[in-house]
């Protein structure tokens, strides 16, 4: 077992790398599960929205106000003993998505409520135009013109806001009802061990690709190759035991993905699920080692195999819904994504995300797998008329 | 002798092929990749309030006047588009095989004095749909109120409902730049550091303890840190010309505006790139295996770029709210912010603080390395 | 002809706790080809680095050109050529430019330099691989080429620390020629090597080391002269008995005898007509006896004297 042992040994390496791009994985999906949020359901339920609240005022009628937004919107108190209104802190947080948006209650709110002099009190930072921004305004407006009509019309500001804020509780009440044939693609989930899985599409495929493909690279180095060629073993041994550890490494670090996405997604609603997002992880290390071989076979330089690894990589990520889902990328791209293996994966783990235990078993689950299946000897085959090229061209 | 030594390194460094792959052709990949991944996105916002397709449909004992409030919102103001098209159907079922067909966003469908709201999903369209019945309903109930309670006011009631001002107005700062540049931005950051691994190549041939030339060149009369530099500047040179094609590409190929003139992205990445480069020098004085000059410069910049929000947009913003510091320390993300503060606020004292920060680094990461590589010989070799 | 060129005063070096150079002392004059012999460890290329400045060292004193060496001794440097044991050029640049590039940190003139990269390439051979990459050239001549960038600047010192190591024979001897041309032209040179042969061939004097300590030193000639053991006579034969090698032990001059089962070893201490005393005697005897070789001390007798090893070991 001299190759099988010198191959994993060779492993030792690139520890830092797998350790690094292991981090990374760990990191983002910590993250990802601390913002994650359910939309997804059979029954309507309104967007929840992240508002950050500066109440300058602390008055009766601003605290009515954030109670009322308070009853359907993520409200987060932003800390008012500045004096300073720092704008721009407000604004980077709306633009990276912390916030969805933000009002601005001044000192003198409810004294200029009551007087009258109410326009354009309150201010909002909200993304450019947006939707969100035009929904929360909205329902702002609705309950202080409530309360502003209660004033005019002689009722104390007590009354006012108690009356006001029992209407819009009474009226907040519409009949929605979602009426949609099962089209899981244009769902947008979140509350989902399936995060953590899309996103070790990146993380997995990186350690597999640079790992496996610098071992190889290694053992390709022509005095190791010959110093190999000529011990004692046959070829047949020799690239068992080289199948067997590049299978076993890829096996590990794939083994150590799944595990950690398990831990971390075990009260994630769809962790029943696990086995399924395993056997999709399974055929990603395939497409890895696939992959991992193709570039091994183009240069076995540690810094060409990196740069490579990188570039295709980071690309199928991009362009897969890896990183930005594929609900938001133009459609001529998604097409040309349903040509490329990751997006094969990503799908897969939509497709267990929405589906029962019960039901899974489909064709389509099977195509994905398949396709990913294909791909990883499209590779490997790609691999090896590559070598055998540029061993005629050696000689 | 110091334009020997800066030809001779840009020379070596043109002929490093990973090298010229990593620093050129890698970030225009990428671009691209970033490009066609959510070039879509920073053209047309996700989260923009677009006009939501609506059918009407009308049942038995029509009430005119929602009909006449949703007419409104399919009004341009000023402010916004038209918040509503409204379509009329005649019959439900017409309306929901619209919706099936993806035609619609959703249904208003009117009957017995109730307003029923029937969408395709959960989200933002649905919620406002939902809310433009709920205001309704809401000055409804205000109209039956004052009507049976102080029906005096009732004129109160009606000029403030036709009144059309607002409570609120919006903070704009008019950036006009999409959010999802940050990532290009990272792309940039990500690409100048790979910058540190110009330098360890440099240094790797004129260090006794990294090469053999490196002993050969320690042994002659020329000055070490005067070539150590010519090679910073020739490795500049070239990372600031291999971010400049970036910059070019994105704002004139992609046709991306950055937010910013390009000559002032291009300056600042110059800058960048010294840093990068200078991060380089640091490492290849403080390591001396071959495999940890090249796996600690590609460790560094992934790290600091995935912070900086390369692949998960917003984690600097959620370390900024957690824990500011670290993003002071990460050159990555001081290079992002000073383009971001320049894109969407100009030139605040928060980016003349980054470019500051980057200065300091570059001073820093050159003094440490001075430090350590003014001793020309050794313990061992 | 006798001025000195290096001055190494007890020099001292070590590893941690391991002692590399041990109280080193030697001297080069002025047209001088001084070998330092020793197997590997015995601290040549630690010797050659504390000379250079690459290495610091515990203690003792390192003159050249009557000035003490330092790392920022600019002025001895740019008369020193260093031609280290492992191929030391730019694998980006082609010959040219590598030989250009390193004889540009001695040389600033550039027409000068440029006459001097010329004559470099000419002197090693490689005026027609001005454009090939290192890695394109074989063993041999990248060795040459290794050469040509230590000696490009025509130094008055040149340190050659084992250049011959996995060079062919061939490409060895141009080697060792050139290095004899260069002495001629007034160059002062240390050779570090463990080839004993090569040693014995270039070097007016030699210098024997052995974990890190001087252990002899001298012309071969004075070296050898120095044995005990002058001639080692073998004897070709199938088998012999114990009487017969007391017999031959008995014989004048006869140092040692022994059989390795195939020949019989006489080390002899000198006198004169050895052979024919042996053969004398076997005849007399009526010994058959097969081939017969007769061995002049080497370098290694002198090592193995001293030491009680081989060189080579």
């Amino acid at each position: 077992m001299t190759v099988f042992k010198a191959t994993l040994l060779s492993l030792r390496s690139f520890l830092s790398t797998i350790i690094i791009y292991f981090l990374i994985f760990a990191i983002f999906a910590i993250v990802r599960a601390k913002v994650s949020y359910n939309t997804t359901a059979d029954l309507y339920k309104d967007t929840s929205l992240d508002v950050a609240v500066l109440d300058l005022d602390n008055s009766q009628l601003s605290n009515a106000l954030i109670d009322y937004l308070d009853s359907s919107q993520k409200i987060t108190k932003l800390d008012s003993n500045n004096e300073d209104i720092n704008y721009q802190a407000i604004n980077d947080n709306i633009r990276f998505e912390i916030y969805d948006y933000a009002i601005i209650i001044p000192t003198d709110f409810s004294e200029a409520i009551i007087s009258g002099d109410y326009q354009d009190k309150l201010e909002y930072l909200a993304s450019a135009n947006s939707a969100s921004g035009y929904l929360i305004s909205e329902k702002i407006n609705t309950f202080l013109s409530d309360v502003k009509t209660y004033l005019d019309c002689g009722y104390s500001e007590e009354d006012a806001i108690k009356i006001s804020l029992e209407q819009v509780e009474k009226t907040d009440i519409v009949d929605t009802k979602i009426y949609s044939n099962d089209s899981y693609n244009s769902v947008t989930n979140n509350a989902s061990i399936s995060y953590s899985f899309v996103f070790s599409a990146y993380s997995c495929l990186m350690i597999l690709t640079v790992c496996i493909a610098s071992v190889l690279g290694f053992l390709k180095n022509k005095d190791s190759k010959d110093r190999i060629s000529v011990s004692g073993k046959s070829f047949a041994s020799r690239n068992n035991e080289l199948i067997l550890a590049v299978f076993l490494i890829g096996l590990g670090i794939t083994l150590c993905f799944f595990i950690y996405s398990a831990i971390l997604g075990r009260k994630q609603p769809d962790f029943h699920m696990l086995l399924f997002y395993g056997i999709n992880e399974f055929f990603l290390m395939l497409l890895g080692l696939g992959i991992a071989y193709f570039i091994c076979s183009i240069t076995s330089n540690t810094n060409l195999i990196n740069m490579l690894s990188n570039m295709i990589v980071l690309s199928l990520s991009f362009l897969c819904g890896v990183f930005v889902p594929s609900e938001f990328m133009s459609e001529a791209v998604v097409k040309f994504s349903q040509l490329l293996p990751v997006y094969w994966f990503v799908d897969c783990c939509k497709y267990i995300e929405h589906h029962d235990f019960s039901n899974i078993l489909s064709s389509h689950f099977f195509e994905c797998l398949l396709i990913q299946l294909v791909y990883a000897i499209i590779f490997f085959v790609a691999g090896i008329i590559i070598n055998k090229k540029r061993e005629q061209y050696a000689y | 002798m110091f334009f020997r030594f800066f030809s001779y390194s840009l020379k070596q460094l043109v002929r490093m092929r990973w090298l010229v792959g990593w620093n050129f052709l890698f970030p225009l990949v990428l671009a691209s990749a970033f490009y066609l991944g959510f070039g879509n996105m920073i053209k047309d916002d996700p989260n923009r309030l677009d006009t939501i397709e609506v059918a009407y449909v009308a049942g038995d004992g029509i009430n005119s006047n929602f009909l006449s409030v949703i007419n409104e919102l399919s009004k341009e103001t000023e402010d916004h588009n038209k918040i509503l098209d409204i379509t009329s159907f005649d019959s439900l079922d017409e309306a929901k095989d619209a919706l099936n067909k993806n035609n619609i966003d959703g249904i208003y469908y009117q009957h017995d004095d109730t307003i029923e709201v029937i969408v395709s999903e959960n989200g933002l369209n649905s919620t406002s749909l939902s809310q433009i019945v709920k205001s309704y309903q809401n000055y409804q109930a205000s109209f039956e109120k004052i009507l049976s309670e102080k029906p005096e006011e009732i004129n109160t009631l009606m000029a403030n409902m036709e009144s059309n001002q607002s409570f609120i107005k919006k903070h704009d700062f008019n950036t006009g730049v999409s959010q999802y540049m940050q990532f290009f931005y990272a792309l940039l950051a990500m690409s100048s550091l790979f910058g540190s691994w110009i330098s360890t190549a440099i240094m790797t041939n004129l260090c006794a303890n990294l090469s053999e030339s490196g002993k050969r060149f320690e042994i002659a009369p020329g000055h070490k840190l005067k070539a150590i530099f010519a090679g910073i500047l020739a490795g500049t040179i070239l990372q600031a010309l291999s971010n400049a094609v970036v910059i070019c590409y994105v704002e004139y190929v992609l046709g991306l505006h950055w937010g910013a003139p390009i000559c002032m992205v291009i300056a600042i990445t110059i800058l960048a790139s010294a840093l990068g480069i200078s991060v380089g020098t640091l490492i290849g004085s403080i390591f001396k295996n071959q495999l940890a000059l090249s796996m600690v410069p590609l460790a560094f910049t992934m790290t600091c770029s995935f912070f900086s929000g390369l692949m998960m947009g917003g984690i600097q913003q959620i370390i900024q709210n957690f824990c500011p510091l670290l993003n002071k320390i990460n050159p990555a993300t001081v290079f992002t912010d000073s383009l971001y503060q320049l894109a969407c606020y100009g030139k605040t004292s928060a980016y003349y603080e980054d470019l500051c920060i980057m200065v300091l680094m570059i001073g820093l990461c050159l003094a440490i390395s001075v430090l350590i590589l003014r001793r020309r010989n050794y313990d061992s070799i | 002809m006798n001025e000195s060129i290096v001055k190494v005063n007890n020099l001292v070096k070590r590893y941690k706790e391991k002692i590399a150079v041990d109280n080193f002392s030697f001297e080069l004059k002025q047209g001088e080809i001084l070998g330092l012999l020793g197997p590997n460890g015995s601290g040549k290329t630690t010797t050659i680095n504390c000379i250079l400045s690459l290495l610091s060292f515990d203690k003792g004193e390192i003159i050249i050109f009557d000035k003490a060496m330092s790392p920022k001794a600019y002025d001895i440097k740019s008369k020193i050529g260093v031609v280290p044991q492992n191929v030391a050029v730019m694998d980006t640049l082609n010959v040219y430019e590598n030989v250009d590039f390193f004889c540009g940190l001695y040389i600033k003139e550039k027409q000068k330099r440029r006459q001097y990269v010329e004559e470099a390439l000419e002197f090693t051979g490689l005026s027609d691989y001005k454009k090939y990459k290192p890695k394109k050239l074989s063993g041999g001549l990248l060795r040459r080429l290794n050469i040509a960038c230590g000696i490009a600047h025509k130094p008055s010192l040149i340190i050659f620390d084992e250049p011959t190591v996995a060079v062919d024979p061939q490409s060895r001897n141009a080697i060792l020629e050139g290095i004899k041309e260069m002495n001629r032209a007034g160059a002062s040179i240390i050779y570090t090597s463990h080839y004993m042969e090569e040693v014995e061939e270039i070097c007016s004097r030699i210098l024997i080391m052995d974990h890190g300590k001087k252990v002899a030193e001298g012309s071969a000639t004075d070296l050898k002269n120095s044995l005990k053991i002058r001639e080692r006579i073998c004897i070709g034969m199938p088998a012999i008995n114990d009487d017969i090698i007391k017999d031959i032990k008995a014989i004048n001059h006869v140092y040692d005898a022994k059989f390795d089962g195939k020949e019989l070893i006489i080390s002899l201490d000198g006198g004169e007509h050895n052979l024919v005393h042996i053969l004398e005697y076997f005849s007399e005897k009526n010994i058959p006896f097969g081939h017969i070789t007769t061995k002049l001390p080497t370098l290694n007798d002198v090592f193995l004297e001293i030491t009680g090893k081989e060189l080579r070991d």
